[in-house]
C-alpha cells in the first residue's frame, strides 16, 4: 500500500504548518514520524486521513487522493489517534461492535482476541475507564482491522511498559502480514526497534529522512589531534569520504556507509584517544531540532 | 451488521433516553393540560374575556370567542410555552451534537476514519433526528386526543323561554349542571394542523441547529446561539404582535409562522382553510395562512440541512483540543 505525499502544505491563515512535505513510503513499511510537538505530524496525519484540505500539494494512498477518495482510502487503513477519545455512554463491548459494524467486513471476534491481548476489561463503561484503557479500547478497534494501512498517531502514549511491548509486538505482526504502517511516536527507542524507516519533521519541514537499515551502518569517531583532518580526506575516494568537523585539537568524524575504508585512513593519522559510536537516532534527532530553523523558512512561517 | 445500521444503532444508542424523557414530560404535560381545560366551565371564560381590553386582542392571532371554546382553549397548548421547549429541546440538543458535539467529545476522528462518507454520518443523524421529531409531535398529539377521551365536562345552562325568535335564558331559574364527555364538544383530529405545525417549526430549529453545528467547533457555543436565536425569534414575534411599528418583525421571525391554533381554528371553518397562504387576523391584521406558515418552516428546514450538510462535506476537522 505505496503512501505517497508531493509537497504537501497545509497553512492554517497566517500560519504554516506542513511546507512542502514530499515522502514516499513503500509497501509493507514501517515508518517512523518523529518530530517534537507542533512540528506538524498530526498535520500530516489529518491530511493523510482526509480531514483537512492540503493548501498545496497532495497525498495518495495506493494512488487514491487521500481528500478528494478519501472514503475509499478509509476502507484501505485503520486510525488510531493520538487522544482516542470514545462515547462515554457505552460499554466497551458495545463500542467494539459497533466499530466492526462501521466497516465492510468488520470482525467484532477480532476485535475481541486484541482487547484479549491486551487484558482490557470489556464489560465498562467508557466512561468510567482510565485513559490508558481507552487508549487499549482504541488499539483494540485500530489494529484489529485488516486494512492494508495501518497509521497510529501515538500508540504507546499512556501505557504501562507491559502494554507498550505488546503493542510493538503487534505492529511487528501487522509488518508480518505484509500491512504497512505509519507510526508517530516521541519514543526514539520504539521507532528503532520497529520501523524500517524514519522520517523528522521540524517546523513543518521534512528535515530528516532515513532507512533505519543507512542509519545503523553511520558511526561517529572522536579523537584528539594536532593535524588539521580535513585537509587528509583527499587520500579517500569521492563516495567514501565522511563528515568532519573539527574544533582546534578535538575531530569528530561521521561516516555514511562501510566504516572499513575510513577507519584504514585514519589509522595513518597520529589520533588520541579514539571512540566509535554508532550515531543512532538520538543524535540525529539531536542535531536537527539544536539547529536553527533557516531564515527563510521562519518568515514563511509567519 | 450494515454501516448505516451501525450508525443507526449509535445514534439511537446515545439519545433514546433523552427522547423517552422528553415524551413522558410532553405526554404528562399534554394530558395534564387537557384535562385542566375540561375544569373550568368554557361560559365563565367567555365573561371574562368580555371584560377584556379591546388592546389585548392584538396578543392573539386568533379570535378570543374561539379561543375560549373547549377547541380553542386546548389548541392552545400547543402554543405553550412549556411543551415548545421540552420539543425544541430535543431538536436543538441533537442538531447541535452532529458536528460540533462530536468534535468536542473528540469522537469525530474515530467515527470518520471508517470508511464512511460524511454525508453518510449528516444525513443519518438528520435522519434520527427526523424520527424522534415526528414520535415527539405523534406523542404531543396522541396524549392531547386522550385527555380529550379522559376527560369529561361540566357545562351550566338555564331553561330558556322560546319566543320563535329568540331564546330568553331563565338566569333567576335554578342552574342546570350537565356533565357531558370532552371528545363530544372537542374531536382530536381537529389538531391535526397545529400539530403539523408545530412539526414544522421543530424541522426548522432542527436544521438550524444542525447547520449551527456544522460550522462550529465547540457544542456549548452552538447550544447558546441557537438558545439565544430562539429567544430573539420569541421576542421579534413578540414584539409584532404588540406594537403596529413593529408588526413587519412578524415575518421575518420564525415564530410569526408558527401558530398552531390559526391552523386549528381555520380547519375548524373548513378543511380547504389550512391550504391557505395568507388570511386575515381578529383584528384585520395581514397574516401568513396555514400552509404558508408550514411551507417557510420547511423550506428554511431544507436549506439548513442542505447548506450545512455541504459546510460539513467541505471542511476542515479539527484535532481535538
Amino acid at each position: 500500500m505505496p503512501v505517497t505525499l508531493n509537497e504537501l502544505s497545509k497553512r492554517y491563515r497566517n500560519f504554516l504548518a506542513l511546507d512542502g512535505v514530499s515522502l514516499r513510503i513503500g509497501e509493507g513499511e514501517v515508518f517512523g514520524l518523529l518530530g517534537p510537538n507542533g512540528a506538524g505530524k498530526s498535520t500530516l496525519i489529518r491530511c493523510l486521513l482526509g480531514f483537512l484540505k492540503p493548501t498545496s500539494g497532495n497525498a495518495t494512498v495506493d494512488g487514491l487522493d487521500c481528500y478528494r477518495d478519501r472514503v475509499s482510502v478509509h476502507a484501505k487503513l485503520s486510525y488510531l489517534p493520538g487522544d482516542a477519545r470514545m462515547y462515554r455512554t457505552m460499554r466497551a463491548k458495545s463500542l467494539l461492535k459497533m466499530f466492526a459494524g462501521l466497516r465492510e467486513g468488520g470482525s467484532f471476534e477480532a476485535a475481541l482476541e486484541v482487547a484479549e491481548r491486551l487484558e482490557l476489561d470489556l464489560s465498562r463503561w467508557v466512561g468510567l475507564m482510565s485513559t490508558g484503557m481507552r487508549q487499549k479500547l482504541a488499539l483494540a478497534i485500530c489494529l484489529s482491522v485488516e486494512a492494508p494501512l495501518l497509521i497510529l498517531d501515538e500508540p504507546t502514549a499512556n501505557l504501562d511498559p507491559t502494554v507498550r511491548g505488546q503493542v510493538l509486538e503487534l505492529i511487528k505482526e501487522a509488518k508480518k502480514r505484509g500491512q504497512t504502517v505509519i507510526f508517530s511516536s516521541h519514543v526514539l527507542s520504539e521507532i528503532e526497534e520497529v520501523c524500517d524507516c524514519v522520517a523528522i519533521l521540524k517546523s513543518g519541514q521534512l528535515a530528516f529522512q532515513q532507512s533505519l537499515k543507512e542509519l545503523s551502518w553511520q558511526h561517529r569517531i572522536r579523537a584528539t589531534t594536532d593535524i588539521d583532518v580535513a585537509q587528509q580526506v583527499d587520500k579517500l575516494n569521492a563516495q567514501q569520504r565522511p563528515t568532519i568537523l573539527q574544533n582546534d585539537d578535538r575531530v569528530m568524524v561521521e561516516t555514511q556507509g562501510e566504516l572499513s575504508p575510513v577507519l584504514k585512513w585514519l589509522a595513518e593519522m597520529p589520533l588520541r584517544n579514539v571512540t566509535i559510536e554508532p550515531v543512532g537516532l538520538r543524535s540525529v534527532y539531536d542535531r536537527i531540532h539544536r539547529s536553527q530553523v533557516p531564515a527563510d523558512q521562519s518568515e514563511a512561517r509567519r | 451488521m450494515s454501516v448505516e445500521k451501525a450508525l443507526r444503532r449509535k445514534y439511537v444508542a446515545e439519545s433514546w433516553l433523552l427522547w423517552l424523557a422528553i415524551a413522558i414530560g410532553v405526554a404528562i404535560f399534554c394530558w395534564v393540560r387537557v384535562h385542566v381545560v375540561g375544569e373550568f366551565d368554557t361560559s365563565q371564560f367567555r365573561q371574562i374575556v368580555d371584560l377584556l381590553p379591546k388592546d389585548w386582542r392584538k396578543f392573539s392571532s386568533v379570535d378570543f370567542d374561539w379561543l375560549v371554546s373547549y377547541l380553542g382553549r386546548t389548541a392552545l397548548t400547543l402554543d405553550e410555552p412549556m411543551l415548545l421547549l421540552l420539543i425544541c429541546s430535543w431538536v436543538i440538543i441533537r442538531g447541535s451534537d452532529v458536528v460540533s458535539g462530536e468534535i468536542s467529545r473528540g469522537t469525530m476522528e474515530m467515527l470518520l476514519a471508517q470508511p464512511i462518507s460524511r454525508m453518510k454520518v449528516w444525513w443519518t443523524h438528520a435522519m434520527w433526528t427526523f424520527v424522534g421529531m415526528v414520535g415527539l409531535v405523534f406523542v404531543t398529539w396522541l396524549f392531547m386526543a386522550i385527555g380529550i377521551w379522559t376527560t369529561s365536562v361540566e357545562e351550566t345552562s338555564y331553561m330558556e323561554l322560546d319566543f320563535g325568535v329568540t331564546q330568553v335564558p331563565l338566569t333567576f331559574a335554578e342552574p342546570v349542571v350537565e356533565t357531558v364527555a370532552m371528545s363530544d364538544r372537542v374531536n382530536p383530529l381537529m389538531f391535526l394542523p397545529g400539530v403539523v405545525n408545530l412539526f414544522s417549526l421543530c424541522f426548522m430549529l432542527g436544521g438550524f441547529s444542525a447547520w449551527c453545528s456544522s460550522v462550529d467547533r465547540f457544542r456549548w457555543r452552538t447550544l447558546g446561539i441557537v438558545a439565544g436565536f430562539y429567544f430573539l425569534q420569541g421576542g421579534m414575534k413578540v414584539l409584532a404582535m404588540a406594537s403596529e411599528t413593529w408588526s413587519w418583525l412578524r415575518f421575518i421571525s420564525v415564530f410569526g409562522y408558527y401558530g398552531p391554533a390559526n391552523s386549528v381554528e381555520a380547519s375548524q371553518q373548513s378543511v380547504w382553510r389550512c391550504f391557505e397562504l395568507f388570511r386575515t387576523g381578529s383584528q384585520g391584521q395581514f397574516l401568513p395562512g396555514p400552509l404558508l406558515n408550514n411551507t417557510v418552516l420547511l423550506a428554511l428546514g431544507i436549506l439548513f440541512y442542505l447548506w450545512g450538510g455541504y459546510i460539513f462535506r467541505k471542511r476542515d476537522l479539527p484535532a481535538p483540543i
